[in-house]
């Protein structure tokens, strides 16, 4: 162990690669909230709820496949580089937003939904006045849980070239440097705390003064 | 007046039908309270009213105007509906919950923060103390409360009540009907209200229409169905107690004689000087009571005096006198068909 190419690893080599990995997360999320949280609205619409289960139990099966396998997959169509390692990462987050969104729209009490119907709000109103309100802490949880889950697997966007702090802590196995390692699993979970923080901060500004 | 033909709902893949041919009509300012066993088709029957369920076969009409010709969101902007389970908006300030509808009708926000403060006075909470307050820091009655609250918020003509006050206990719940009854009273809402209690039916209700298992039985005011039950379900359903409850609804002034038809004989428990001199005097040796009282009340002072007549006061003065024998003539009267 050398203090020296500790530093090295942190300060000069991180710096690019904490950058790629912070790409990789966000464009991810983002790209998993957009698919997952329609589906989870849409799979508890009452004309769509049995189509959910079929869904939710798909996606817990992938939920199981190991991140690894998931980004091999698409090698053989892909090749490799950012575009496959995104592509899996979205796979791999989409679960645990969809599951939130359809427990916390489930979890909406259905009298408040019926008095809300009865007196005379419209669907549309129903959804974002009571619905979507009532259910945003639940849906972000599983947001910040996807995002947590999804720094972590970004690791391995690095064997398929994606880049991210995968390149520091894969460098530093094949020569044998722990210095590497730990640095870049120091970043990474600095980078997971940042997430992690900056989503409650966001959740603040979402949630409900009183349900919160 | 809401006029129900024909009305039947065949839920998919049910048995037999939730409600079946149902026809009746409730007169403007009227409570009509549905009350059957769970599963008798009652709450089906209001949620067609409001268009929540959608009738299989007939027609309601409001005010003559056929609701299915109806925007079902539209029609219930005009019709209250208050639900067991309240379903207050709880990330929503009490002030927000009953300002729901108005704001819906786009009033302005002077007028509307004007009808909260009429309302919660009108429920008798203190709107400085309740206004910013959440649902959750509330009390079961003062939930209710506010879910009637919001149901009147844009002050529609029709009421649709389904077991309101069922949620709370029975001391709340009687103070809540006594409330709810008086509000009435300067409301004149056309209601309709569901139940499973018999009790509360009889109190709250101008007609009462029985159901079981999707039919109506019987539909009527509440002394007539008390008096003469149409057929064995509904002698069940009224209970064992019929005639003491039918004694809880007719108040002692409708059968007391009055003083000046009272003769010496009627009269002879009480004495001239003591009749004319009022309620002090009698209270000094007789028993009486106010006009306004139930004949049970008068029944519960005769028996614990051993009495068989009391005086009957209005403000300070004897106006009459009640005989046990008016009470048990009364009763016979009716239940062979006769009318007061």
């Amino acid at each position: 162990m050398s203090l020296e190419r500790l530093l090295e690893a942190l300060l000069v080599r991180s710096g690019p690669h904490a950058l790629e990995h912070l790409r990789l997360v966000s464009l991810a999320l983002g790209c998993a909230l957009a698919i997952a949280f329609p589906l989870g609205v849409l799979f508890t619409r009452e004309r769509f709820r049995s189509l959910g289960l079929k869904a939710m139990a798909l996606l817990n099966t992938g939920q199981a496949i190991p991140p690894l396998a998931v980004i091999a997959i698409f090698l053989p169509f892909w090749g490799l580089g950012f575009r496959p390692a995104v592509t899996a990462l979205v796979l791999y987050s989409l679960l645990p937003i969809a599951r939130n969104t359809m427990a916390g729209l489930g979890g909406v009490p259905s009298e408040v939904k019926e008095a809300a119907r009865g007196m005379g709000l419209n669907g549309w109103d129903v959804f974002w006045q009571v619905e979507l309100p009532l259910s945003v802490p639940v849906i972000m949880s599983g947001v910040k849980t996807s995002a947590v889950l999804t720094v972590g697997t970004a690791t391995l966007a690095a064997l398929v070239g994606g880049g991210g702090m995968g390149r520091v802590i894969f460098a530093g196995i094949d020569m044998f440097w722990p210095e590497f390692i730990i640095a870049g699993t120091m970043v990474i979970g600095v980078i997971a705390i940042v997430f992690d923080r900056l989503l409650s901060l966001l959740e603040i500004f979402l949630v409900p003064s009183h349900l919160r | 007046m809401i006029k129900l033909e024909r009305l039947s709902k065949i839920f998919p893949e049910a048995e037999r039908p939730a409600v079946e041919e149902l026809s009746l009509e409730v007169d403007q300012g009227d409570i009509c309270v549905f009350v059957g066993p769970s599963g008798c088709g009652k709450t089906t029957v209001l949620k067609m009213i409001n268009r929540l369920i959608e009738p299989t076969a007939g027609n309601i009409f409001i005010e003559e105007e056929n609701i299915a010709g109806t925007d079902p969101v539209l029609l219930r902007r005009k019709i209250g509906y208050v639900i067991q389970q309240i379903g207050l908006f709880p990330h929503r300030t009490v002030f927000e919950n009953i300002a729901l509808v108005p704001r819906l009708l786009h009033w302005s926000h002077q007028a509307i923060e004007e009808r909260v403060q009429v309302l919660l006075n009108l429920i008798g909470l203190d709107p400085q103390e309740v206004y910013y307050k959440y649902p959750g820091q509330l009390s079961g009655g003062e939930m209710q409360r506010i879910g009637v609250a919001r149901a009147l918020a844009a002050d529609p003509p029709i009421m649709l009540m389904d077991e309101p006050f069922g949620a709370v206990d029975p001391i709340i719940r009687h103070h809540l009907q006594e409330e709810f009854l008086r509000i009435q009273q300067e409301m004149k809402k056309t209601i309709i209200f569901v139940t499973h209690d018999i009790n509360e039916a009889v109190k709250m209700g101008d007609r009462i229409a029985i159901m079981n298992q999707g039919r109506l039985v019987q539909y009527g005011e509440p002394a007539d169905i008390l008096a003469r039950p149409g057929s064995r379900f509904v002698a069940e359903i009224l209970g064992d107690d019929r005639t003491m409850k039918l004694l809880e609804l007719v108040r002692v002034e409708t059968l007391m004689t009055p003083l000046d038809k009272c003769s010496e004989k009627q009269s002879g428990g009480f004495q001239d000087a003591e009749l004319q001199a009022g309620r002090e005097s009698v209270q000094n040796g007789y028993s009486w009571l106010e006009t306004q009282k139930p004949l049970k009340a008068a029944l519960e002072i005769m028996m614990r005096n051993n009495l068989d007549q009391v005086a009957v006061c209005r403000e300070d003065n004897v106006v009459g006198i009640l005989g046990w024998k008016d009470i048990t003539s009364y009763i016979s009267n009716l239940e062979r068909g006769g009318r007061l």
